[in-house]
């Protein structure tokens, strides 16, 4: 029983890893219908923003955080305006492409950069480690501050969606974009803090992942990216509480599967998606649109 | 007030409207009739933004070119558009759409004019906290105009506001249009429903295959033998 409970806080630390990245594939998917491949390298440009606070400013989580989420954000924004934007009237297909491409050229980019390189970085240690025990079950200062931290971002970025003007103009250029231009809704503007948005959770997403699995390189983003992809899929994409629910249930899912055999993590969230597909092909909280007009 | 001259809109080889020019003066309601297809819409999306118009085309608003900007821009100029088919936002309440329509003006006044449409629209006041999409469509057409009222301008285009209503909430919708003329506002009138447009407006074009027709004081429009047989079912 507490080897279960153990595991769950495992899975809910994993969990919210790949839920701040889910976020972002489907917020994005919500406001331009673009599945975008490139969503993990953000990520992993945050991770290395990270490494580099931290080597100039000592071992701060905060610091570390707000670097990688900013660049991140700042990256996805970028990307958006030089290659997605000039591409927004053109059919999906172009847009698809384009975000493989653009994937493709962050990881190669990397590759060739001095500072970044082929060869992977041990990621520092941000969080000092120490153990808690609760009636017999084990939880470390890492676990605990992780999830508390997810938490709040995932709160955070909820409220802003459904209280403020922002979120309101995300959500109504979602629905319907010539409405909400008619609205007075500035949509290239709405759609660019999107992506902004949407990295910087990814940045923070990244960093936890370093602190998870301390060595980073440039396909983290690649690896990270497809399971919180597939995490927003199953909990049904452009649904926000889908990409979080589906983000968790696939971390605590991976590490139950783990515990079992080490070799199956990746393998059962392909199950699962499989499964997922054919009796809710929507995804657990999608709906399969069906409006009165 | 608004002064359209040589409009053309093209959709790849045809052309939804084919070189068109009329005027709006400050104060009138002016009518664009017209069968499916005859280029209505187009002409409403070319003003406001969302529609690309050829080259030649001008669209002036007050001796200004808005031709070739932005629909956001065009909104804060003073146009504001009640779209074909509603377009309400679904998965937001009652209340969030009108604050969708609040969205270029702060919130100071939004309580002030939320009093004002809910008076006159009780029936959406008591489904404040309901979906868009659960509306009734009588409901959902009511929502669109009460948050283009919202958005406020000077000038208000309407497209088709009786589209599938009852005889009675068509009566309701065309008192209210007549009433936002006597506030002073500027209308331009798309209907399918030729008889009630002709009988509030000052003036009416009749448009075909994307080409104007026929134009004058509504009361003439509406005495043409032409239009009473292809319009007004006479
Ligand atoms: N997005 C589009 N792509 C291609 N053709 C279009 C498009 N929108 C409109 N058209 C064409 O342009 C012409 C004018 O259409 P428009 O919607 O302006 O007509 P309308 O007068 O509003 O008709 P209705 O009374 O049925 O609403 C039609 O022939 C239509 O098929
Ligand atoms: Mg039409």
């Amino acid at each position: 029983m507490n080897n279960i409970i153990q595991l769950l806080i495992y899975g809910l630390q994993l969990g919210s890893v790949y839920a701040l990245v889910s976020l972002g594939y489907t917020m994005v998917y919500g406001i331009v219908r673009l599945i975008n491949s490139a969503h993990g390298d953000y990520l992993m440009l945050g991770a290395y923003t990270a490494f580099y606070v931290s080597l100039l400013n000592g071992n701060n989580l905060i610091l570390c955080l707000l670097g990688a989420m900013i660049a991140s954000g700042l990256i996805a924004m970028l990307s958006d305006q030089l290659a997605f934007k000039p591409v927004r009237e053109q059919p999906k297909f172009s847009s698809l492409v384009t975000a493989l491409g653009v994937s493709l050229f962050i990881q190669n980019l990397s590759r060739a950069l001095p500072f970044i390189g082929p060869i992977p970085k041990p990621f520092p240690t941000l969080i000092t480690k120490k153990l808690y025990n609760i009636l017999d079950i084990t939880v470390s200062s890492t676990q605990i501050l992780m999830i508390i931290i997810a938490l709040i971002l995932l709160f955070l970025l909820t409220y802003i969606v459904n209280n403020t003007k922002i979120g309101r103009a995300m959500r109504a250029v979602s629905l319907d974009r010539d409405a909400s231009a008619l609205m007075g809704v500035d949509i290239n503007k709405t759609i660019t803090i999107t992506f902004f948005i949407g990295g910087f959770l990814a940045g923070a997403g990244g960093v936890f992942y370093g602190i998870m699995y301390p060595t980073i390189d440039v396909s983290i983003g690649s690896l990270l990216g497809n399971k919180a992809f597939i995490a927003a899929v199953i909990g049904g994409i452009g649904n926000l509480n889908g990409a979080m629910i589906g983000g968790i249930l696939m971390g605590v899912i991976e590490i139950f599967a783990t515990s079992i055999n080490a070799d199956i993590g990746f393998g059962v969230f392909y199950l699962i998606l499989i499964i997922i597909l054919i009796f809710k092909p929507a995804g657990l909280f999608g709906k399969l649109t069906n409006e009165k007009v | 007030m608004l002064e359209v001259n040589h409009l053309t809109v093209k959709y790849g080889a045809i052309r939804g409207v084919d070189d068109i020019s009329f005027t709006v003066n400050k104060g009138e309601i002016v009518t664009l009739i017209g069968a499916n297809g005859a280029g209505k819409t187009s002409t409403l999306r070319a003003i406001s933004g969302l529609n690309k118009i050829a080259q030649g085309s001008s669209i002036k608003l007050n001796g200004e070119e808005i031709g070739n900007i932005a629909p956001h821009k065009i909104v804060e100029k003073g146009i504001c558009h009640v779209p074909e088919g509603r377009r309400i936002f679904y998965t937001m309440s009652v209340r969030e759409n009108l604050m969708m329509g609040n969205y270029i003006h702060g919130m100071s006044d939004f309580p002030k004019k939320l009093e004002r449409v809910y008076s006159l629209f009780p029936r959406l006041k008591e489904r404040d906290k309901q979906l868009g999409g659960t509306l009734s469509g009588g409901e959902q057409q009511m929502l669109a105009i009460a948050r283009a009222m919202v958005t406020g301008g000077d000038m208000v285009l309407f497209d088709e506001p009786s589209m599938g209503l009852a005889p009675l909430i068509i009566r309701d919708i065309f008192s209210i249009i007549k009433e936002l003329q006597c506030e002073g506002k500027t209308i331009l009138l798309i209907e399918q429903n030729a008889n009630m447009a002709l009988s509030i407006a000052d003036r009416a074009y009749v448009l075909e295959n994307g080409r104007i027709v026929l134009s004058g004081p509504a009361a003439e429009v509406k005495a043409d033998k032409q239009v009473q047989r292809s319009y007004l079912g006479a």
